[in-house]
């Protein structure tokens, strides 16, 4: 990954805000022969606020002169590219999670993976508690539902019942 | 000139030759039917008398005729008397020796009627008597074999029942069995999913993100994060 864009990936937390990003670093390329608005107009407009103060700033930091159209849209490709490459670990919980939520599953992965990646959270109540991961190819499935299901098979919560 | 003599001389000769034949032809055919003319009469003569010979001839003949006829007429009806006579006498004959030997005849059938008629009487009865004695033996048989067959039935249709009483039992079983599974597992089921909705509600919110970071670091042990 390049070390360009480290700063604007920080943002990048979950699948849904790499989309967005994606979409609005898009829809600002697309823009830049628009000779009718300046620049920093075309950003106002398309991007988020965060995202255009972070491009900003690492613009900045990379002397890259953002009303260059040539050298700014240069950037915005790397940064799309870079966006693109980032890997994505899917997590299927049981609850809806809240922002808190998120930056806590991700401060796990950036505690235990070294490398960047992105987060996909779909909700499915049905697994009771825990997640099911996938992962580059790879599966594994830690949830409640599992659990009580491989108890039911053995029988254990059925004694467990009849005890009650 | 010379060649003139010659014709002459051969014609000459050959003239007078056609002219002698000419005549002896004329004079002998002459003599011929002369002659011819009078066979023809004596012929006519005699034709006529041979008539007049062969109509009395055959007056005669038919004279004759009748008289054969005749005598054949009478000759014929004698022998048919004479035939009728002698068989007459020869079928009364006859009659009389039939009559006689049907007599003798029938002395001798009667009496071997009679003789036959004993010999199939003894026959019958030494039969009847074979025939009752094999009867009895085979009524018995018939009887034990009858026995052995109902015994034999009644071990069978037992048997048949208690095959089907079980093979009936066995199914009711097997139905029953897999009935309680099913309800068994529905009730499983039911719980399972009470459980899981219990559950699931139960868990707080802090408790939910536990058990992801408690997945999380699980799937790790397993290296599922491993590059």
């Amino acid at each position: 990954m390049a070390e360009q864009y480290l700063d604007i990936i920080d943002l990048i937390q979950t699948k849904s805000q790499a989309d967005t990003y994606l979409s609005e670093i898009e829809l600002l390329r697309n823009s830049l022969y628009n000779v009718k608005d300046t620049v920093d107009e075309k950003m106002g407009k398309y991007l988020s606020q965060s995202l255009k103060e972070r491009i900003l700033s690492q613009c900045g930091k990379d002397g890259i002169n953002s009303k260059n159209d040539k050298e700014f849209g240069h950037f915005l490709d790397g940064l799309k590219t870079t966006i693109q490459g980032l890997k994505k670990v899917t997590l299927h919980i049981a609850f809806e999670p809240k922002s808190d939520t998120i930056k806590t599953i991700f401060s796990w992965f950036s505690v235990n993976h070294k490398e960047r990646l992105i987060i996909d959270v779909l909700v499915d109540k049905d697994l009771v508690g825990g997640a099911i991961i996938d992962f580059e190819g790879k599966h594994k499935e830690v949830t409640l539902k599992h659990a009580l299901e491989e108890k039911f098979k053995k029988g254990e919560i059925k004694s467990l019942l009849k005890e009650i | 000139m010379f060649q003139n003599v010659d014709v002459l001389t051969i014609l000459l000769p050959v003239g007078l030759t056609l002219f002698g034949l000419i005549f002896l032809y004329s004079f002998f055919l002459g003599k011929f039917i002369e002659r011819d003319s009078d066979a023809r009469k004596k012929g006519e003569a005699i034709i006529a008398s041979a008539n007049v010979k062969a109509a009395e001839m055959l007056a005669i003949a038919a004279e004759k005729s009748k008289e054969i006829i005749a005598k054949t007429e009478i000759l014929r009806a004698d022998f048919e008397e004479s035939l009728k006579k002698d068989f007459g006498e020869s079928i009364a004959k006859s009659v009389g020796g039939l009559e006689s030997k049907s007599h003798e005849l029938s002395g001798s059938y009667d009496q071997l009627f009679l003789e036959v008629k004993d010999e199939v009487i003894k026959l019958m009865h030494e039969t009847l008597k074979k025939i009752e004695e094999t009867g009895n033996i085979g009524l018995m048989e018939f009887k034990s074999s009858l026995k052995e067959q109902q015994q034999s039935s009644v071990f069978y249709i037992q048997k048949r029942l208690n095959q089907e009483f079980e093979n009936a039992h066995l199914e009711i079983k097997t139905y029953k069995d897999e009935q309680l599974r099913k309800v068994e597992e529905s009730i499983d089921r039911i719980v399972l999913r009470l459980s899981e909705d219990i559950i699931g509600r139960a868990i707080s919110l802090e408790n939910h993100e536990r058990l992801v970071l408690e997945a999380l670091n699980k799937a790790k042990e397993e290296g599922i994060f491993a590059v």
